[in-house]
């Protein structure tokens, strides 16, 4: 009996920790309203709160930790896990609601152990396994760092995780099995910049966590060092450097640049989870930190992340991908799948594109991409193709040009990413529209006086040029300073609940009508009308 | 979430795979219909866990994806 209770439990703890990715494609749910909580006083120097301040980032602990729109470090978003969704909890220094309570010993246990101060033993869902070899010196930094920002009172908000993977006791039989017991100590047989690099990646920027190719037990100390995998609902490809199947085929210089931007001329643009990564971090280090950790996966073998096998172009799933590619995609990507420098990316040994796995190719494909950098946005056109041809043209351009990655995506696979993915028309906010981060664009937009809502409440296709025209002029003023990408992101988002309210635009050609403006805004801020 | 439905599920199976044994013991049916209908109710409890229940989405997104 005792025998079989401890199996099950083992069974449940392996689960849970071959299950718990993280919430890629969570919703982002409004904050609470943010309260009073008791004033800390906490008289840490200005040195080790500038040194925390930098590791937090590192950690990139408030691209979990903050709702969207909500307060920094306030918890609240809900991160997507297979079995269910969890929330993440504050940890603002208030003593009710967040991490007020926590001593440096129980900070280190947790961020070592994943064992919260009342002994819960916390989803790996937070990546402590890889902050578990973070030395000591730097937690209590980070935990400077924390405590000297205000108390925010926002208690947690309901996990909803499906039993049984809601006996948390479990977790502590995977805990044991894959956390590292040791903190990171550098290898003699790398330079001083590589171990820098190591530091990093296997320590507070967790790239494992999504990179670490999965085996049966999950993204554990055993699974294969950044080989690539699939995480809930997206890819994220090999880091290693062979020139086909990972990393190898792009500059250092184009690699600390995507790092540090999002886009660079060889690897095209950023999507999904590792924009947040990016955005919330890589992007604030230095560029010392960022050259290093291009050095560090340098030194990792270059292993091939799946076997080359290039198919017949004849062959018939070939040569009905390719029709669906001519009359959906080639207008913008071109037919040799080279884009337009600085403007579309290419295809043809883009990233994305030959990641072993297609699920990000598909997401792309239906949801759509906000412009970044100089690119322009890309419409979510697989919102008007099925199932079958959103597989269909995947398979295809993994195959076309130089690209020889599997054909393993299908019709079911296509459906299950679609049920996930927010397009413009269909965006996590009441009204079915996706939320305006730009906080100066949104309050040019809030200014009824300046005539810009006005303007874009009266955009038609028959008016686009002239409306589009005025509008830029407008911004050119009001908002000099944001972005171009910013600004094409932006004003799709506020004209999408427009185009939504409107009833004489049918549903299919809702999404087609909001890229259509922000393709037209896209050209006008790109040729004449930004300078 | 859907603790009370395992539960459910649980009592219900115990109570058929119980009946069955029952059935054995008191040798109103042999051996092998007692194990055929042990197995029938556990198959008919785990579809009805995975496929009823949205169980089946744990396997898909773990070990069936592609990559
Ligand atoms: C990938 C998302 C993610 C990142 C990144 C992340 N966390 Fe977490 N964190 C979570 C989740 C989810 C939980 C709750 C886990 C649970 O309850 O099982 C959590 C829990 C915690 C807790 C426990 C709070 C409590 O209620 O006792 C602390 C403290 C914490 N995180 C600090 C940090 C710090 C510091 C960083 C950055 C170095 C960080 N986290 C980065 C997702 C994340
Ligand atoms: C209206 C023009 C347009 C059409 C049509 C279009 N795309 Fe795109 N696509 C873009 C732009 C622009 C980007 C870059 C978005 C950004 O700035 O991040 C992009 C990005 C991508 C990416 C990600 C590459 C990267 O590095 O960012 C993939 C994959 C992709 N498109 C595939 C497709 C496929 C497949 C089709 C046809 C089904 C298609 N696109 C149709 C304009 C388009
Ligand atoms: C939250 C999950 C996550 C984390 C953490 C993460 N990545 Fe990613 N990464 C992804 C996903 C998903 C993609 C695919 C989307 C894309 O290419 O934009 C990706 C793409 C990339 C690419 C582009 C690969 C290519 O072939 O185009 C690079 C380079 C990269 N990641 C490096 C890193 C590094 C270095 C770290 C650690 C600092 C890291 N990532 C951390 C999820 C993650």
């Amino acid at each position: 009996m005792k025998k079989k209770l401890l199996g099950g439990a083992l069974g449940v703890a392996l689960s849970v920790g071959l299950l718990a990715s993280h919430g890629w494609g969570a919703t982002k749910v409004p904050p609470q309203s943010p309260g009073q909580g008791p004033a800390q006083t906490q008289n840490a120097d200005a040195a080790l709160i500038a040194k925390g301040k930098y590791l937090t980032t590192m950690g990139d602990c408030v691209g979990c930790h903050t709702a969207n729109g909500g307060h920094e470090f306030a918890g609240g978003q809900y991160m997507g896990m297979p079995f269910g969704a969890i929330s993440t909890p504050n940890i603002t220094p208030d003593v009710e609601t967040g991490i007020g309570k926590y001593t440096d010993a129980d900070f280190i246990r947790l961020m070592h152990h994943g064992v919260t101060r009342s002994g819960q033993y916390i989803y790996p869902a937070m990546p402590y396994p890889w902050y578990a070899t973070v030395p000591d010196d730097d937690l209590l930094a980070i935990k400077a760092y924390l405590f000297s920002l205000p108390p925010i009172d926002a208690p947690r908000r309901p996990n909803h995780v499906w039993f049984p993977f809601t006996i948390r006791p479990a977790i502590s039989i995977w805990d044991a099995l894959f956390v590292p017991g040791k903190t990171f100590r550098p290898d003699p047989r790398l330079t001083a910049e590589q171990n820098r690099g190591s530091y990093i990646v296997n320590g507070l920027e967790h790239c494992g966590e999504c990179h670490n190719h999965r085996n049966f037990l999950g993204n554990t100390a055993i699974a294969l060092n950044v080989l690539g995998a699939p995480i809930t609902k997206w890819y994220a490809p090999s880091l290693r450097f062979d020139p086909t199947t990972g990393i190898g085929r792009f500059s250092d210089k184009d690699l600390v640049e995507f790092l540090g931007t999002g886009d660079s001329p060889q690897m095209g643009t950023v999507a999904g989870p590792m924009a947040e990564v990016i955005d919330y971090s890589t992007k604030h280090l230095s560029e010392s930190d960022r050259k290093a950790i291009v050095a560090y996966l340098h030194t990792l073998p270059p292993t091939p992340a799946y076997f080359e096998w290039k198919r017949n172009p004849g062959i018939p799933a070939m040569l009905a991908g390719r029709q669906v590619y001519l009359s959906r995609c080639a207008s913008c990507h071109q037919p040799d799948g080279q884009g337009i420098p600085g403007k579309i990316p290419a295809l043809d040994g883009n990233g994305m594109v030959t990641a072993t796995g297609p699920q990000t190719m598909i997401r792309v494909i239906i949801g759509g991409l906000e412009a970044r950098g100089s690119y322009a946005l890309m419409p979510g056109v697989g919102v008007n193709m099925s199932d079958k041809e959103v597989a269909e043209v995947t398979n295809y351009v993994r195959q076309a040009w130089s690209n020889v990655a599997p054909m393993s995506a299908g019709p079911f696979l296509v459906r299950m990413i679609r049920k996930d993915t927010h397009t413009f028309t269909n965006g996590e906010r009441p009204d079915g529209c996706p939320t305006l981060v730009d906080a100066k664009l949104q309050s040019v937009l809030a200014d009824k006086s300046n005539g810009l809502d006005a303007l874009l409440k009266t955009t038609t296709m028959p008016n686009l040029l002239n409306h589009v025209n005025d509008i830029v002029q407008k911004l050119h003023t009001l908002a000099p300073d944001v972005a171009q990408n910013n600004v094409v992101n932006g004003m799709a988002i506020a004209y999408c609940p427009i185009v939504n309210a409107n009833s004489s635009i049918p549903p299919s050609e809702k999404a087609w009508t909001i890229m259509h403006f922000a393709d037209r805004l896209y050209t006008q801020l790109s040729t004449n009308g930004s300078d | 979430m859907y603790f009370g439905w395992f539960v459910f599920i649980f009592v219900v199976w115990a109570w058929f795979t119980g009946g069955s044994i029952y059935g054995w013991r008191e040798r109103t049916v042999g051996p092998w219909i007692t194990l055929g209908s042990v197995a029938v109710w556990t198959g008919i409890a785990l579809l009805i866990v995975l496929f009823a229940m949205p169980y089946w989405q744990v396997i898909f997104w773990t070990l069936i994806q592609p990559g």
